[in-house]
């Protein structure tokens, strides 16, 4: 296939030419980005930064570090208001209080060059605990060669709309470097999950407030390579790793944002797919503020 | 549905029971010199002031006043005949000959055809001549890059020969071949079409107002139809350009009864590109199709037609390498192809019931298969121990159709024309297989295919109210079977015609249109990955309403003038959901898509010059054309790709004399709507999205934010025409992009020198070509023959 797409595109090279242009169309104001994720029991941190245009000059990840903003975070459950007392280098905005599960939080923000920016959060999530979770199926599949594992576990949905977003982490005890492995819901669990490789995104709109059984199909991870495990393309050689299972419950803001983050990293990897908006609850800027709380699992 | 059906039976008992009978005149018109029946045919009763006008297969019904009679039949291009027809003569075939007069010949516009006096609202009747004498890409003759040129009617893009009709997408125009649809009219990637246009004799494009005999699609309808072959003579045709060549040869096989036509095309860009490749690669690119059609004259109530088509677009490339060390040594092949095409057949069976009434029954076959397949072997040996590895992945999809209906056509006075008819396909989908295999693994992914049925049933009334106003009424039933569930959708149809004077009318249509079919594809350009599915349980039919006005205007001099204004409502669109193609691994095509809304609305201007040695016409279409997605865009409403404020063609042919004739084209489009970011910015980074390996993403306010450049070219032809002794030749030059114009293709960002520019990629630079056709006369060959003793 590669062969036939290098020889189409000598073919195209041979008549056609490209040649830079002005860009014509309406100028669009360089905004702020928020990225401020709130977690249960965990310090307020909120950094900012600025987009920067996409045609002209490229700037540097650091020189887009917003400095200079006034930052104010309303707990709407208490109305008590904090500020930030400290931005370290990062460009984080660091508050002296932690998130409380089931709060609802309110950010006003104020930049001499980007105005007035503003959003909410309707309730941090609480963790949800696992009941119980094991590894030692195989996935069914109909080839031959490496299998694919399953993560069988079981939850109680949470009262109330939850978003879920699943990760299953390769542990590399050589050089710490994880890596995030494939996961897909397996074909026969009564769920629909909506993945993209390395995120695996769920509502409980099908299971509310019941005790749920979810298996999860994911491609081992094998020292060395990511690809190559016993059996795949002959090979009788390779470590498997350990892996670390992480179970977000999220705001639905964050369940939308990281979803079309997902959606869009994945859409820059093939030219012909269609093109992604970024999902953003920020009024008058980009990014995302939200909750969030975390459970994890050491997988045997 | 049995409402329905009683009323038609209503309808029809109460029609016939008021319909008295005097002598009906009816039979065939046929061209004398090729025996082909011909269409929009004018036979009119001198002497108590009625006519009609032939029907699709040549076949016409005149009532008049049981009296003798002096008919006249007219076309334009044939001479007019005058006959007497005495109270006993009723049943006729009449032969028209083509004129011999210049100027007349020079136009051979359907003049008959004027819009001014018919209900046909938003029609395009295609002259064959007009094929032949534009100025044309590679030499390569299209209809469809024509139909191009036409108000409402829009291409693609540089070089694409799909066309989008009043705001739709390719999926929503039915293309038929001799009444079979074909699903991929493509070859070259959308640069050519399917269509060879020596075999093709009649093209009619419907974009609005449809009759009630048309559905299926809901945007345009384009009814081509195949040469019969001719069942006087032999003819053989052909051209060579610079990329094809192609063949046609027609005749009798029993004179006056029975003839063929076989027409071929082959490009060979494979043995162009040859010495470009590399010595250890081999393959290529190349395309080609057959047309071939036989017709067999039972008797004059009887005839048979039997026409097929198949074309293929083949790409492969095999590379092979090998060494050899001391120790070890080693050799690879690694062999990727692709290949599309369509194949269609078609059984048809004309009869003439009685005076009245006309019968055609088809049945029809057409599949539509996409194959990608990459292959690789790798054998190595080390220290005499031999490793052999092997890998093959094959990718197809396509469609296939089963189908038979029929069409009535009920003339029981000159003031009423009724058709009714009624059929069934039967749709295989196949959407998107994946085979792989290794010399120890194996596997299949694919999802459902489905197994439909569309049926059909219509019935419409062309009825002549008074001398000045005309109407079509129709309602089309349709109903589509699949997954044991049904749906169903009447689909009314109206058309009127009102005269204001003798050469100007107003013309108004209101039609509903439903689609039972879709098309997903990722870049609208009708690219062989596009994927045919069906409407499902959780897919419904796509639906427009369109209305329609316009007013019509005949001059003299063999001017004409018309604008047309529509307004398109269609709900039910599907499209890929953000960040989704076809390539997916997931392939439950139904969990990649959205299901929206999309308006379309505008006005066409249309001046055309029939006659005299300068033709031509101006087109201009202004028009708008959005979508709305509730998970696309955050819902809100953004431009389709194709929405093209302006569109102006400019088409000129000029005859200087019998030698030499010149054509030249001007085109205008406004750039094609395309997303471009116009921001960048950091995503999040904490332990959920840690893992994601892209740091930064585009912003843009909304899909299809940002304009192309606009598109315009210049193309000009020379013809030369040499009657020879056998024959006639035909040396035609063409200049495409004569004032090489670098159009854009696409748009991308890149990073020079630590900034980012707009780039702009553009296809056909200045195109000179040439190309030499050959007409082989057996007729003239024989009489020069015979006159000076030798050829």
């Amino acid at each position: 296939m590669k062969k036939i797409a290098i020889y189409l595109s000598f073919i195209l090279l041979v008549i056609s030419c490209k040649k830079e242009i002005p860009f014509t169309g309406a100028l669009q104001k360089e905004f702020i980005v928020v990225n401020g994720f709130i977690q249960d029991d965990s310090i307020v941190k909120v950094s900012l930064s600025h987009s920067t245009p996409s045609i002209g000059i490229v700037d540097t990840l650091a020189n887009q570090i917003t400095f200079g903003a006034t930052l104010l975070i309303t707990d709407l459950t208490t109305n008590e208001k904090f500020t930030s007392d400290s931005v370290d280098i990062e460009g984080n905005y660091i508050f002296k209080t932690k998130g409380i599960k089931g709060h609802n939080y309110q950010l006003a923000l104020n930049h001499p060059e980007y105005g007035v920016v503003s959003s909410t959060i309707t309730s941090i999530p609480s963790p949800v605990s696992i009941s119980e979770w094991d590894t030692s199926s195989i996935a069914s599949t109909k080839g031959k060669g490496a299998k694919n594992k399953l993560l069988n576990f079981t939850f109680t949905d949470p009262i109330g709309k939850n978003y879920y977003v699943f990760k299953i982490v390769a542990i590399d005890t050589s050089d710490f470097v994880d890596r995030n492995v494939t996961i897909r819901v397996q074909d026969n669990t009564q769920i629909s999950g909506k993945t993209n490789g390395d995120f695996l995104f769920l509502d409980d709109e099908l299971f509310e407030n019941q005790t749920k059984s979810v298996s999860l199909n994911f491609r081992p991870s094998y020292y060395g390579s990511e690809s190559f495990g016993p059996g795949s393309f002959g090979s009788n050689t390779g470590v498997e790793r350990k892996y670390r299972f992480e179970f977000y419950n999220v705001t639905e803001e964050v369940y939308n944002y990281l979803l079309s983050v997902s959606n869009s990293v994945q859409s820059r990897k093939n030219p012909l797919s269609e093109p992604v908006k970024v999902y953003t609850n920020i009024t008058n800027g980009m990014g995302i503020f939200g909750g969030y709380a975390k459970t994890v699992v050491l997988l045997k | 549905m049995r409402k329905i059906i009683l009323s038609i039976f209503i309808f029809f008992v109460v029609f016939f029971s008021f319909t008295q009978e005097n002598r009906v005149i009816n039979g065939y018109i046929i061209q004398k010199s090729n025996g082909e029946k011909l269409t929009s045919i004018s036979i009119y009763d001198t002497i108590h002031k009625i006519g009609v006008i032939s029907s699709d297969y040549g076949f016409f019904s005149l009532k008049t006043l049981n009296d003798t009679v002096v008919i006249r039949v007219s076309g334009s291009g044939f001479e007019t005949q005058f006959i007497n027809l005495p109270i006993s003569k009723n049943n006729l075939t009449i032969y028209l000959e083509k004129v011999k007069s210049l100027d007349v010949a020079i136009v051979k516009i359907k003049q008959n055809k004027s819009q001014v006096n018919t209900t046909n609202i938003g029609t395009i009747e295609l002259s064959m001549d007009k094929v032949d004498k534009l100025p044309v890409l590679l030499g390569e003759k299209d209809v469809l890059k024509i139909l191009q040129l036409m108000p409402g009617v829009k291409s693609g893009g540089e070089g694409s020969s799909g066309i989008y009709v009043r705001g739709g997408s390719p999926d929503q125009n039915l293309i038929l071949l001799d009444g079979v649809p074909v699903y991929n009219a493509s070859h070259l990637f959308g640069f050519f079409s399917v269509f060879n246009s020596d075999a093709i004799s009649q093209v009619t494009l419907t974009k609005g107002g449809f009759p009630a005999r048309y559905n299926g699609r809901v945007s345009s309808v384009l009814d081509m139809k195949m040469k019969e072959g001719n069942n006087q003579k032999m003819n053989i045709e052909g051209s060579i350009g610079i990329i094809a060549s192609r063949i046609l040869i027609e005749g009798p096989i029993k004179k006056d009864k029975t003839a063929f036509v076989i027409s071929a095309r082959r490009t060979y860009l494979d043995f162009l590109a040859k010495p470009f490749l590399p010595a250890d690669n081999t393959g290529g690119y190349y395309f080609y199709d057959v047309n071939a059609k036989i017709n067999h004259k039972i008797n004059d109530n009887h005839h048979l037609y039997f026409s097929t088509y198949f074309g293929k677009d083949v790409a492969n490339i095999t590379s092979t390498s090998s060494g050899n060390t001391t120790y070890s040594s080693f050799k690879n092949q690694n062999t990727s192809g692709l290949n599309w095409g369509n194949a269609i057949a078609a059984l048809r069976w004309n009869y003439r019931i009685n005076s009245k009434l006309f019968v055609n029954t088809t049945f029809t076959y057409s599949k539509y298969l996409f194959n990608l397949g990459t292959s690789s072997n790798n054998s190595s040996t080390f220290n005499n121990v031999t490793t052999d590895k092997s890998f093959s992945f094959n990718y197809f999809s396509g469609i296939n159709d089963w189908s038979g209906k029929s069409d009535f056509t009920y003339i029981p006075n000159p003031n009423h024309t009724i058709r009714f008819g009624f059929g069934d396909i039967y749709h295989t989908f196949k959407p998107g297989v994946n085979t792989y295999s290794t010399q120890t693994t194996s596997g299949t992914r694919s999802a459902d295919f489905k197994y439909t049925h569309e049926i059909s049933s219509y019935v419409e009334d062309d009825i002549k109210i008074n001398e000045k106003l005309k109407v079509n009424i129709g309602i089309s039933y349709c109903g589509f079977l699949v997954d044991k569930i049904s749906y169903s959708k009447p689909q009314p149809r109206f058309a009127l015609n009102y005269m204001l004077t003798e050469s100007s009318s107003i013309k108004l249509g209101y039609a509903r249109t439903a689609q039972f079919l879709h098309l997903l594809s990722n870049t609208g350009i009708g690219l062989p990955t596009d994927l045919w599915v069906p409407t499902t349980d959780s897919v419904p039919p796509v639906i427009s309403d369109q209305i329609s006005g316009g007013y019509v205007k005949d001059f003299q001099k063999g001017y004409s003038f018309s604008v047309e204004g529509y307004y398109k409502k269609m709900t039910n669109l599907i499209q890929y959901k953000e960040g989704s193609s076809f390539f997916d691994a997931n392939t439950n095509w139904q969990s990649k898509i959205e299901i929206g809304r999309g308006w379309a609305y505008g006005a066409e201007f249309f001046l055309e010059k029939k006659r005299g040695k300068l033709t031509g016409w101006i087109g201009y279409t202004l028009s708008w054309t959005n979508r709305q997605f509730d998970n696309i865009n955050f819902g809100k409403i953004f431009p389709y790709r194709y929405d093209r404020r302006h569109d102006l063609s400019v088409v000129m042919t000029y005859k200087l004399n019998d030698t030499w004739d010149f054509g030249a084209v001007f085109v205008y489009g406004t750039g094609n709507a395309v997303t471009l970011g116009t921001q960048n910015y950091n995503l999040a980074y904490n332990e959920i999205t840690n893992g994601i390996k892209n740091s930064q993403v585009s912003y843009f306010n909304s899909i299809n934010n940002y304009r192309m450049p606009a598109y315009h070219r210049l193309d000009v032809s020379a013809n030369r025409t040499r009657e020879k002794k056998w024959g006639q030749t035909v040396l035609s030059f063409s200049v495409y992009n004569l004032y090489n114009r670098k159009n854009p293709y696409f748009l991308y960002t890149d990073n020079q020198q630590g900034k980012t520019v707009l780039m702009q990629v553009s296809l056909f630079p200045i195109i000179p070509s040439v190309s030499w056709k050959f007409k082989f006369d057996f007729d003239k060959y024989k009489a020069n023959k015979s006159i000076t003793g030798q050829p």
